[in-house]
Formats: structure tokens, sequence, C-alpha cells
């Protein structure tokens, strides 16, 4: 089966902002449909701009893909189209760092404000490829103690002590 | 001498041991983060914004303000050790002084670029002190129709100014506003807030500044191991001579004035921002030189028209924002969001009533070039040593910091939430050529629009066209939106445009 053209991968990723915006678009007026005009008029032409505006864009799109068919033909099945292991491996740190982020806020009530940091910055050490010890205990231990300090007595914030609540 | 009593009253609230500090405070970590490569002024005020919640409103836009600020000057220090700027703002920096700093003349380019900074931004904020009070008369002259299309211009001028696709940030702007419009209505009623009790107040702006602002740079980052080449590290710290470059700067005052000027004018436009204002002034400078073709070579002109404009450039964007509610610049509608944080409602209004906070924030302005001189020229050099770390080192850290200031706004989980959600949304659009920062300014300006728009069409109802046909700022406004967006739509259909020349 042959496979599609690097430029054409491409292309395909260009479509993900714009179904985004379509995406939000729909969840919007699914929930605001029912608001008075006056609620609507503002909304309603920045909606119909982007619409329209996401129509050019496609239609752009569309042209560049066409185009691309007829100068580049589709490559032979077996060449390769992998993409480089370097873009790869950024991808998966990337995820990797917000699922982390993610996990940290998921699990910040329950096992508290200094685990949570702890636990987020040495697996974000890790997850970038840092592999000294000293550094991945060091680090996030100083920076714990720094930021809940700095963040409890000088900004006020409310931490959540989590597990040390126990003792 | 009601505005000279102001401006005394201002200045003398200024004298205080904590006001001081808070300004040394901002200037040293705005230049710290300014010579950090890929770390805007937007970025470095919007990572430090969770710093000010507890703050006096006064000591909170005198900290970021001073970071606003700083940031122009730590960036020139990259830019003429390394060639590589620490802002967009410092490009034209760059291009004459990483030539001199081969040269062996680093200290002296150094030395150029805080002096000609520092003139720019006194110059800039003095016309500010002077001016912002008719301004604002002026701007109270504004009735919601005017401040509806200046909002929407905020956006619109973002998308069509220095972009290579004006669709794609067209596009981004309207995502934006659609964002701003979440929340509680002018009619009382609740618009988009998916069931949820923590989006009745609209989008919390903090969580998006810094999602779509330093998140979506850090995840760029990772894909580098350092921010900047590690050879060009080696060699250009030798800063011997950054006094002879204090007194260069005074050989160039017919380009120092006109580039403050340049800087200033770009400045006042919404979302025109400090790196238009230098690039434009060192393309004045180099075609009104008797010898352009040294220009990119090591000229001190370059260096003095782009950092005297890119500084001169904050006191217009202030200006701006300060009288009118519509950011000049990403920084600003940071700033923006800190007033708002703070309960504080940019506008005329502002000025006539919060006059002493007004002028006591221009007067740390002006006092902190000061310090920023002191700071720059004394320790400019070392700052480049902070662009040794490992991005494995730098990003985590960055991260965090992010992750608890978005929580410490509202002590709640969701706004963490949020920002990762615009941190990934905000590089999905950098990665495939949208503009993040247009999203800021929609979410900015949004809410500012729609509650303008609706108030059209409380006062005026069925003749709500009066509004705009009737009043001659509101019609002009309309046409130069109407031209701005039929031109990048035109653009964007047709051809795309050339990128801003270097």
């Amino acid at each position: 089966m042959p496979k599609t053209s690097r430029g054409i991968e491409r292309l395909a990723g260009e479509l993900v902002v714009p179904a985004i915006g379509l995406a939000f678009l729909a969840a919007y007026w699914w929930q605001a449909a029912s608001l008075s005009f006056q609620a609507k008029v503002f909304p309603g032409l920045v909606s119909v701009s982007m619409l329209v505006l996401i129509v050019i864009r496609c239609v752009a799109i569309g042209r560049e893909f066409f185009a691309q068919r007829q100068a580049a033909p589709v490559l032979a099945a077996g060449e390769a189209t992998a993409t480089p292991d370097g873009a790869w491996r950024g991808a998966v740190r990337r995820a990797a760092l917000l699922v982390l982020a993610t996990l940290m806020m998921v699990l910040w009530r329950d096992l508290g404000a200094m685990i949570c940091i702890f636990l987020f910055l040495l697996g974000a050490l890790l997850v970038l490829g840092e592999r000294r010890i000293v550094l991945l205990v060091l680090l996030p231990g100083i920076m714990t103690v720094t930021l809940v300090y700095l963040f409890k007595t000088v900004l006020a914030a409310v931490f959540p002590a989590g597990i040390f609540s126990l003792f | 001498m009601d505005a000279l009593q102001q401006i005394a009253t201002g200045a003398l609230s200024i004298l205080s041991f904590e006001t001081i500090f808070w300004i040394i405070l901002g200037s040293f970590l705005g230049m710290i983060v300014g010579a950090i490569p890929g770390l805007s002024s937007g970025m470095a005020v919007a990572l430090l914004l969770p710093l000010t919640y507890t703050l006096t409103p006064l000591n909170a836009l005198i900290f970021l303000t001073c970071v606003y600020v700083a940031v122009t000057y730590g960036g020139s220090l990259s830019a003429i050790l390394l060639n590589t700027p620490g802002a967009p703002e410092n490009a034209a920096t760059a291009f004459d002084g990483y030539p001199m700093a081969r040269e062996g003349k680093a200290g002296e380019a150094l030395g150029l670029a805080i002096a000609a900074s520092a003139l720019g931004g006194s110059i800039s904020y003095l016309f500010l002190m002077g001016g912002i009070g008719y301004v604002a008369d002026i701007a109270l002259s504004f009735g919601p129709a005017e401040l509806f299309l200046l909002a929407l211009l905020g956006v619109l001028i973002l998308s069509a100014v220095g972009t290579a696709d004006p669709v794609k940030a067209l596009i981004s702007g309207a995502i934006g506003l659609l964002i701003g419009t979440i929340g509680l209505v002018p009619t009382g009623e609740s618009r988009a807030i998916f069931g949820s009790l923590y989006l009745v107040e609209g989008v919390q702006i903090v969580p998006v500044l810094i999602g779509m602002l330093v998140i979506t740079e850090l995840l760029l980052m990772i894909d580098q191991d350092y921010i900047v080449d590690q050879d060009k590290m080696a060699g250009n710290r030798g800063v011997a001579g950054i006094f002879r470059g204090f007194r260069r700067a005074l050989d160039y005052p017919v380009n120092l004035c006109r580039s403050t000027v340049i800087g200033i004018v770009i400045g006042l436009i919404p979302a025109t921002g400090a790196t238009l204002a230098a690039l434009a002034s060192y393309t004045i400078a180099r075609r009104t030189s008797k010898n352009p073709e040294s220009f990119g070579k090591g000229n001190p002109q370059g260096i003095v028209a782009a950092e005297s404009a890119n500084n001169a450039c904050s006191g217009g964007a202030l200006m701006t924002t300060l009288t009118l509610g519509v950011p000049g610049s990403v920084a600003t509608a940071v700033l923006l969001g800190a007033l708002t944080i703070h309960g504080l409602r940019p506008g005329p209004a502002l000025v006539q009533q919060q006059g002493p906070l007004v002028y006591g924030l221009i007067s740390a302005a002006i006092l902190s070039q000061v310090f920023m001189v002191t700071i720059a020229g004394g320790l400019g050099h070392a700052f480049s040593g902070s662009l040794a770390i490992h991005t494995r080192i730098l990003v985590p850290l960055l991260m965090i910091f992010s992750l608890l200031g978005s929580y410490a706004g509202r002590n709640v989980s969701f706004d963490a939430y949020l920002m990762i959600g615009f941190g990934l949304l905000g590089y999905l659009m950098k990665k495939y050529g949208y503009l993040p920062v247009a999203v800021v300014m929609g979410v900015m300006l949004g809410s500012i629009a729609d509650n303008e728009l609706v108030r059209v069409l409380q006062l005026f109802r069925s003749h709500w066209y009066r509004a705009f046909f009737e009043r001659p700022i509101a019609f002009v406004l309309m046409v130069v939106l109407v031209s701005i967006l039929a031109r990048a739509l035109y653009q964007g259909l047709f051809g795309r445009r050339k990128k801003p020349a270097e």
C-alpha cells in the first residue's frame, strides 16, 4: 500500500487547529444557543468570522494538497516516511511532561503539595534525560522547599498537606 | 495644578524601602529573564505575575512594569554577546552588536545598548507623564462604540501586521475573542460555562497567559539541549569599555531622538510591540545614514537606533494600555491582566480616579532606568552565564513555577488544568504557524468588546448603527478596521505577505 508523502502528512497536520476551532465552536453554541439576542450578538459575529476564515484556510489546504499530489508522486511501498527519531523523542517527552503535570494536579490534594512538587520535578528531569543521581535528588529537594516557602509565605497560597495531614 | 499635584503625590509615593525593593527586584529578574533567548517580555511578565498576588496594586504594577522594561535590557546582552536576541525586540540589536563584539568591542556595544535604552526609555516615560492626562481627557469622550472598535482593532492589528499568514493569525484572534466571551454576560446570563462554577467569572487570564506564552515555549525548548549554541559561549566575555559605550551613545543625538519618537509612536498603536519599533527604527537609521553599507557590520548607530526605539515603545504602549484599556503589546496585555486582578479597570477613568497610582507607576519606571543601567553595566556580562543551563534543568523549573503560579491565583486546581490545556493548544498553534499571542489578545479584549457592544445595543436599541456611523471617531475606527481586515483577507486568499525585512 503506498504511503503518503511527508508534505501531505504536514498538510494533514495543518487541519489540527481548524478542527480544534470547529470543535470549540460546536461546544460553545451547544451551551450558548438558548441565550438572549444581546448575549449572542458578539459571539455570533466572531463565530461567523471564524467559520469563514476556517473555510478559507481549508480551501487553501485543499489547493496545496492537490498541487502536491500532482508535483510529487506518492512514495512507493517500502520507502521510509518515518519521522526522524529525534522528533518522536521530542513528542514523547512533551506528552510525558504534560501527563506529569496533569497527574500532579490530580493527586495534589491526596498526596499534598510537597510530595507532588518533588515527584513532578524528579519525573520531569528523568523524562528529559537527566541521569545524575546527585542532581536528581538535590534539585527537586531544594526547589520543593524553596517553592513551597515562596508561595506559602510570600504569596499566601493555600497548599494542601496531603498525606502529611495524617501525622 | 491638579495634574501637577497628582504627579508630585505619585512621585513621592514610590519613595519607600518596600517600593524601591520591588523596583530593584523587578529590574534584576527582568534582566535575567531577558538575557535568556526565547523568553519574551510578555512571557517574563506572565511568569512573574503570580508573585504579585499579595502586593499592593502600586507595588504589583511597579514590579511588573520594571520586569517588562528590564527584559529589553537583558535581551540586548545576549544579542550582543551571543548573536542570539534574548527577546524578539532585540533582534535588530544583534545585527551590529554581535559584529562589534567579534571585533573585541563587546563592552562598548553593551554600553551603547544600555545608554540608548536608558535614554529612550526615560524620554518615553517623561512623555507619558506629561501626556497621559491629555490623552485620558480625549479618551473620556469615547463611547461604547469606540471602545468596542478599539478592542477589535487591537486583535486585528496583531493579526495583520508582520505575520506571514494573516488568515491563520485572524483565526487565532477569533478563537481568543470567543474564549474571552465565556462567563457572565452584562445581561446577567451565564454563557458557555460548561457547567463549571470556575468559569462564571470568565476564563482566568493568568492561566491563559502562562499557558500560551510560557508553556508553549517550554514545549518547543525540549527539542534543544541548550538554548544557545555552546560554541558561541566561548570568548566574547570581555566587557571592558562599557563606560566608553555610554559616552559614545551621546555622539548620535539625532538618531537617538528620532528612534525614540518612532518607538513612542509605534508603542501607541495597539498590538504592534517593540519588535516592530526596533526594526523600523533600524531600517530608517540605515536608510538615512551616510554609510548605509556599514550597517550590519558593527555600526554603533544600529545599536542606538534599535535599543532606544524598543525601550521607548514601552512608554507609548503603556499610554494606550492605561488610558484606553487596549494593550499596546503582549507584555502590556499581561499588565492589563494584573490591573484587573488587583481590582482596577484600565481606561480614562483610571487616570482620573487613581492619578497618584498612575503617576507613581510612571515615576517608578523612570527611576528604574537608573537601576537598570547600574545592574546592566555592572553585572550584564554575567547574565550570559544563565544561557549555559541545560534545557532539561530549565524546563522543569520553569514549568513547576508556572503550574504553581497558575494554581496560586485562586487556589484551585482548575486553573492549573486550564494552563496545561492552553499550553498544549499554544504548542499546536505555534507548530502549524498560528499565533498564540493573538489568542491571548483575543481573550483579553473579547470581554471588553462584548461588554461594549452590549452597551451599544442597550443604549441605541434598534438604531444601533447610529453609534458607528454618526460618531466621527467610531466611523474612522470602523473604516480602519474594515480596511485592515480586507487587506489581510486579500493577502491570505491571493498571496502570502513577505516577512518584515531584517
